[in-house]
């Protein structure tokens, strides 16, 4: 499972430049990117599992991850909506990580980010059965 | 009513005295707007409130990304 192996990867690498003070307005904003398409392609894993094909969907194609995510998965309690909403919530943060360039990241907002995203990766390894 | 309205509609209703501002900005691409909640403190409950925003904006669906700040965490960005 590539998308799981890149997730892992991906906090572990964030994990790293913040435990080795690497912190700027630069890293953080590459980090935010990469912490949410990291998120961003757990579902894709998840709905592929369900029979779907999101590889071949070419329009609001984050919005639709949500919505199938919610029908195939929250709906039937195989998912928590928290986790749902964390892949929202680190939606926003990449979209203002890459066109918000005045506002100041501060290190809380990105640890948060992290902590965020681990809480998601547990989540989506448990439903996965590979925790 | 506007999205930008019904938006506030629904986040003053969870989170009402709580409320600093509320910022719109987007859509930067595909999302439908963006929103900054601020706030004077996180409320115990937050995350409750946080969650019955979001279920309503999906029952709409509505692509709206929004992010809640504590004020005081603002810094340099106010």
């Amino acid at each position: 499972m590539i998308e799981l192996d890149f997730s892992i990867e991906t906090l572990a690498n964030a994990r790293a430049f913040l435990q080795l003070e690497m912190r700027s307005q630069w890293i953080y904003r590459l980090l935010l990117a990469r912490l949410y398409y990291a998120a961003h392609h757990l579902p894709r894993l998840l709905l592929r599992s369900v029979g779907l094909a999101p590889e071949q969907w070419r329009r609001d194609v984050h919005h639709r991850v949500w919505s199938e995510l919610r029908q195939h998965y929250v709906n039937i309690g195989r998912m928590n909506i928290r986790t749902l909403n964390i892949l929202e919530r680190l939606r926003r943060r990449r979209i203002r990580a890459d066109y918000e360039l005045h506002f100041v990241i501060r290190d809380e907002y990105m640890d948060e980010a992290v902590v965020l995203f681990a809480d998601y990766l547990n989540a989506c390894q448990q439903i996965l059965g590979v925790t | 009513m506007d999205l930008e309205e019904f938006t506030t509609n629904l986040v003053k209703e969870e989170f009402g005295g709580y409320i600093v501002d509320l910022r719109f900005s987007g859509p930067y691409e595909d999302e439908d707007l963006d929103v900054d909640v601020i706030l004077k403190e996180k409320p115990v409950d937050s995350e409750e409130r946080m969650l019955n925003v979001f279920r309503i904006l999906l029952d709409e669906d509505l692509d709206v990304l929004i992010d809640y700040i504590v004020d005081d965490e603002l810094g340099q960005n106010c």
